[in-house]
């Protein structure tokens, strides 16, 4: 079977031929495809490769106080390839982040932010958050000395907030100290709240770029 | 300017770009693994080593400790303020364009990233003292 048949087959039933042809010759202005504007698409490609890798992790992480430590260290020096899998969930979340940085740097410096997109500006700052709270609480699940201080830190600082500081703490990890449980939280966090997130995010974030074109304001 | 269609010219390059970034993390990742230090202990912290990105974080409390000092209830508001400035930036600037308008947004994210990494190079000088009163 052709390809030109298995289009033919879900057009027949699904009629997506005219999306699929309108999406491939849409034009792009050719200064939107220099390189400061590949850096949102690395950060959603590093993003991928996050979703692939931690789910292989995730065969073999155990997000308990008891046994976290451990089982990264079987993952490092026993799974067959597993610390090439860790070394690269480990880079490509730190491209990620560097991506997401000078992607929102360079929106800024164009001033792309202004009217008609507010809204996509202000989606873009709430997946730097996620994206920060994605390293952040990965970073925790290591549960070695430096990354459980790193963690002590961040996550009592915010206990100290007025008023509402030390509820919230309580809300989302249950206590004010860091135990075996509180990783546990930050794994939910990692692995399911997050990437729930994210992937909302990012469908409107890309959403309201193709509704609303590339700035073209410089 | 001119411009191009989606396919094949852009969806190639693309496909071109993310071979090379796929490309560079494994070579990273092949070259520098991830690393993994002692167990933690719970309840009883040793070093303080924030990643990266959280360093102008880190930086700032640090900071705030050896200047202002006590509670810490006021210097957890202020990133949290800065970053509902950032969220509302399309609200606080709505100029027209123009040079001048570009001119001092060029300084002001300019000197805002310098803050960034003076922060940042805080938290690499600060010494586990200066971490440990961060802590209840």
């Amino acid at each position: 079977m052709s390809l030109a048949q298995i289009i033919d087959w879900l057009d027949e039933r699904l009629g997506i031929r005219r999306d699929i042809e309108n999406a491939l010759r849409r034009r792009l202005p050719a200064r939107a495809t220099g390189a400061p504007y590949c850096l949102g698409g690395i950060a959603f490609l590093a993003f991928l490769v996050e979703v692939v890798t931690g789910i292989a992790l995730a065969r073999y992480y155990q997000p308990n106080g008891a046994l976290a430590y451990e089982s990264v260290r079987l993952i490092t020096y026993q799974v067959p390839l597993g610390s090439l899998v860790r070394s690269l969930h480990y880079w490509a979340g730190n491209v990620m982040v560097a991506a997401v940085l000078l992607h929102m740097l360079r929106v800024y410096l164009a001033g792309a932010y202004r009217k008609p997109r507010e809204l996509n500006w202000m989606a873009g700052v709430l997946l730097l958050l996620v994206t920060l709270t994605f390293g952040f609480s990965g970073y925790a699940l290591r549960w070695d000395a430096a990354s459980y201080g790193a963690t002590s830190v961040v996550v009592l600082a915010p206990a100290s907030l007025p008023l509402a500081g030390e509820w919230l703490m309580r809300v989302f990890l249950g206590e004010v100290v860091i135990t075996g449980e509180t990783l546990t939280r930050l794994y939910f966090l990692h692995v399911f709240l997050l990437p729930v997130l994210a992937t909302l995010l990012m469908l409107l974030h890309f959403l309201m770029v193709r509704r609303q074109g590339i700035y073209g304001g410089l | 300017m001119k411009d191009v269609p989606f396919f094949p010219h852009q969806l190639v390059r693309e496909l071109a770009l993310s071979c090379v970034v796929l490309g560079l993390l494994l070579v990273l990742a092949a070259l520098l693994p991830a690393p993994l230090g002692e167990r933690a202990v719970p309840g009883e912290v040793r070093e303080v080593s924030p990643p990266w990105y959280l360093s102008p974080l880190f930086g700032f409390l640090t900071l705030w400790q050896m200047t202002v000092g006590g509670s810490l209830s006021i210097a957890v508001l202020v990133p949290v303020l800065v970053l509902l400035l950032i969220f509302l930036l399309p609200f606080i600037d709505r100029r027209e364009e123009g040079a001048k308008e570009r001119r001092m947004r060029i300084l002001a994210g300019g000197a805002f990233v310098l803050m960034m990494l003076f922060l940042a190079y805080m938290a690499y000088s600060a010494d586990f003292e200066s971490y440990a009163v961060l802590l209840p």
